[in-house]
């Protein structure tokens, strides 16, 4: 297991979470319950993780106090695009893994991988942006 | 979509070091709105799965393609269902 590629996993949920903070104060309704369950999803990813690095020896990426978020986030609208940007972001992350890891490892930087990408696309069908699917998810 | 898949196709054939694939022609397939999108929704499911499968197998330098493959597939069927 590469405890190096599962810790930037791991960083990128922390982001991820904490992105998901901001965007959510700015969002009702639907688009509220759908970051709800995203934030609940990084959340279970980041303690599965963890939960990984630590069996194997490895130290643990803490939390920052917060993070640069990559869209300034001003109404709805950009709360969404934000929310499309977190999981591009960990997507991303969790593909880099993919090289890294082997059997149960590599299952869950998969299933993760595919999960993030999946979520963003439906952050970009609420946000209505477009194209709505991407070729290479994880690295717009 | 369909780019998309030309794209995998050709990268994966690249990394295999094998000739580009030719794409087929859809002629015998259904005609109707809702038996086409069934019939996407059929072939991008066969095509998750088996991406999914292949991923975990492949060898290091295959993994983040073929992931790719995958994510990607399973985002089509977000859109398509």
């Amino acid at each position: 297991m590469s405890v190096e590629a599962l810790s930037a996993a791991l960083a990128a949920e922390h982001a991820a979470i904490f992105g998901y903070g901001v965007a959510g104060a700015y969002l009702t309704g639907e688009a509220r319950a759908l970051a709800r369950q995203a934030e609940t999803e990084h959340r279970d990813r980041r303690d599965a993780v963890a939960l990984r690095i630590e069996s194997a020896g490895g130290q643990l990426v803490a939390a920052a106090p917060a993070y640069a978020l990559p869209v300034p986030v001003t109404d709805a609208a950009s709360a969404m695009r934000l929310a499309a940007a977190l999981e591009e972001a960990t997507a991303g992350a969790w593909r880099e893994a993919l090289a890294a890891t082997v059997d149960e490892e590599r299952q869950l930087a998969l299933d993760a991988f595919i999960a993030c990408a999946v979520m963003a696309t439906r952050w970009r069908e609420a946000a209505n942006i477009t194209p709505l699917t991407v070729t290479y998810p994880g690295t717009t | 979509m369909r780019d998309a898949h030309r794209t995998h196709a050709e990268a994966l054939a690249q990394a295999l070091a094998q000739p580009a694939p030719t794409p087929g022609t859809s002629s015998d397939g259904p005609t109707d709105p809702p038996a086409v999108l069934a019939a996407l929704i059929e072939a991008e499911t066969s095509g998750l799965e088996a991406a999914r499968t292949a991923c975990l197998a492949a060898p290091a330098r295959l993994a983040g393609l073929i992931g790719s493959m995958a994510a990607a597939r399973a985002c089509h069927l977000e859109v398509l269902s």
